[in-house]
């Protein structure tokens, strides 16, 4: 189970400063990809 | 350290030695050649899919000294080749596996508390073991290691040990109990009936049924913690109190454990508990009041089992979340992360979303995906979900799966403006992208 691109765009442009983000999934549905695109890369925030 | 012998397995699981000295000590146990080691054991578990016994050669040249296999015929060619390893044919592996262990369990007269529960279980089991391991040397259940395979195997990882916290899972009848009689807990914990494998189990009456089968490997009046807000674990508490050792937790009912002056925020959480009219303030390095519940668990566990208050106040502040259960991680913007990634029910859905409706941030935002093994109630436990969310009054809330859009549909009917909730359904699933925005 994967969102999209254009889904992940949108949510890094609804997060901002001093958001909170739960994300929730069972393991099997490998959220990890969304959350690692939450993450800010090196130097970034 | 209590020893077995190939002898004692050949006598234990009625096994046929094809080659090695009965009189060697075995030790590790594995079930997977990837982790073989030198000198481990090696067994081969018969799969729906392949029997891991077929691996058995692998095993020996990752430097297992014996293998316990089943189903498998070994020519004299191969056979010659392992002269010098061990190799027991047993009928049922798994079988085999969970007899050792019960052997093994029966030559320690150590206090060993079993966990099971809904939710909670392993993040419980990680506190209590950081508890205990303040006055044992404690011995804990590892992954998800908490099945008919799983605990027979921590169960064998016993060494010097003086004490062993197991988890039990189990998503039907009957398993708990197989777990319990090989375990043997001296004290056993129930941290919630929830809706975990309802869709198996049928009711929450049959969950708590099953969860209670772990009272069948312990002694009569062996002590058993419970959850005392939980309704279930409650209205069991009420019919049982006179009968049976329990002892209660909790926030909301009166338990023998209470959490009082609770401060929570998403570096941790802090409360104070009265033990013998002496108030303690318990400091948990993770937010959320279900750490409050398990901690409440931990200080009823460790009193038990004769450790201090100041030793159970340093075992909890030392106990540290693992991997994608409630993790804490920086997000972009400055903003937080909550990663609960490792499973979701219901149960545990309502827990973090409370959690996430307590924050003081600017909003809070729900990525919510499927919860799975619901069965019949998967409509209706994802709708419970969105009245969740709209109770706590998330402000943005994603959807990604064909099962939580009912969470999405349930949050804008009572409420939540349509602008604000997003879904993503099963591409593969339903071959067509559906994003949408429900404006």
């Amino acid at each position: 189970m994967k969102i999209n691109k254009s889904g992940i765009k949108k949510l890094k442009e609804i997060i901002s400063e001093n958001d909170y983000i739960l994300v929730k999934a069972s393991n099997a549905m490998k959220f990890d990809e969304i959350t690692k695109e939450l993450q800010p890369c090196d130097g970034e925030n | 350290m209590k020893e077995i012998k190939v002898k004692d397995i050949i006598k234990i699981c009625n096994a046929n030695l094809i080659c090695g000295n009965e009189e060697e000590i075995l030790e590790n146990y594995k079930k997977d050649t990837r982790e073989i080691e030198n000198g481990d054991v090696y067994i081969g578990i018969k799969g729906e899919k392949f029997n891991g016994s077929t691996f058995f050669e692998t095993a020996f040249e990752k430097g297992a000294k014996a293998c316990i296999l089943q189903d498998i015929e070994i020519d004299e060619k191969t056979l010659k080749k392992y002269q010098d390893k061990i190799i027991i044919i047993v009928k049922d592996s798994v079988e085999a596996l969970q007899k050792i262990a019960e052997y093994k369990r029966k030559e320690y007269n150590i206090p060993v508390i079993g966990v099971t529960g809904s939710v909670g279980k392993t993040s419980t089991k990680d506190i209590l073991a950081s508890v205990m391991s303040k006055k044992y040397k404690t011995l804990k259940t590892e992954g998800n290691y908490n099945n008919h395979i799983g605990v027979p195997l921590t169960i064998l990882k016993l060494k010097d040990h003086e004490a062993a916290v197991i988890e039990m899972g189990m998503n039907h009848l009957g398993e708990i109990s197989k777990l319990t009689k090989i375990a043997r807990p001296t004290m056993s914990v129930i941290t919630n009936i929830g809706t975990s494998h309802i869709g198996e189990l049928g009711s929450r009456e049959n969950i708590l049924k099953a969860k209670l089968e772990i009272l069948e490997g312990m002694e009569e009046n062996a002590p058993i913690v419970i959850n005392n807000d939980n309704d279930m674990l409650h209205d069991w508490y009420i019919k049982n109190k006179d009968t049976r050792n329990i002892i209660t937790y909790g926030i909301e009912n009166k338990s023998d454990i209470m959490a009082e002056n609770i401060y929570t925020d998403d570096k941790g959480s802090n409360f104070t508990v009265n033990v013998e009219n002496k108030q303690y303030k318990i400091e948990i390095n993770v937010g959320g009041k279900h750490f409050i519940q398990n901690s409440l668990c931990a200080i009823c566990v460790g009193l038990k089992n004769n450790i201090s208050m100041e030793k159970i106040i340093e075992g909890i502040k030392e106990f540290k979340l693992t991997q994608k259960r409630m993790e804490i991680l920086k997000g972009i913007n400055n903003s937080t992360i909550i990663n609960d990634c490792y499973n979701a029910s219901y149960d545990s859905m309502k827990a973090a979303i409370e959690y996430l409706g307590e924050l003081k941030g600017n909003k809070k935002i729900a990525v919510l995906g499927d919860m799975l093994e619901l069965g019949e109630y998967e409509k209706e436990l994802h709708e419970k979900v969105g009245e969740e969310i709209y109770k706590n009054k998330i402000d943005i809330l994603i959807t990604i799966g064909n099962l939580a859009k009912h969470i999405a549909e349930k949050a804008s009917k009572l409420g939540l403006s349509k602008d604000k909730i997003f879904t993503y359904e099963d591409k593969q699933e339903r071959n067509k992208k559906t994003q949408r925005n429900y404006q």
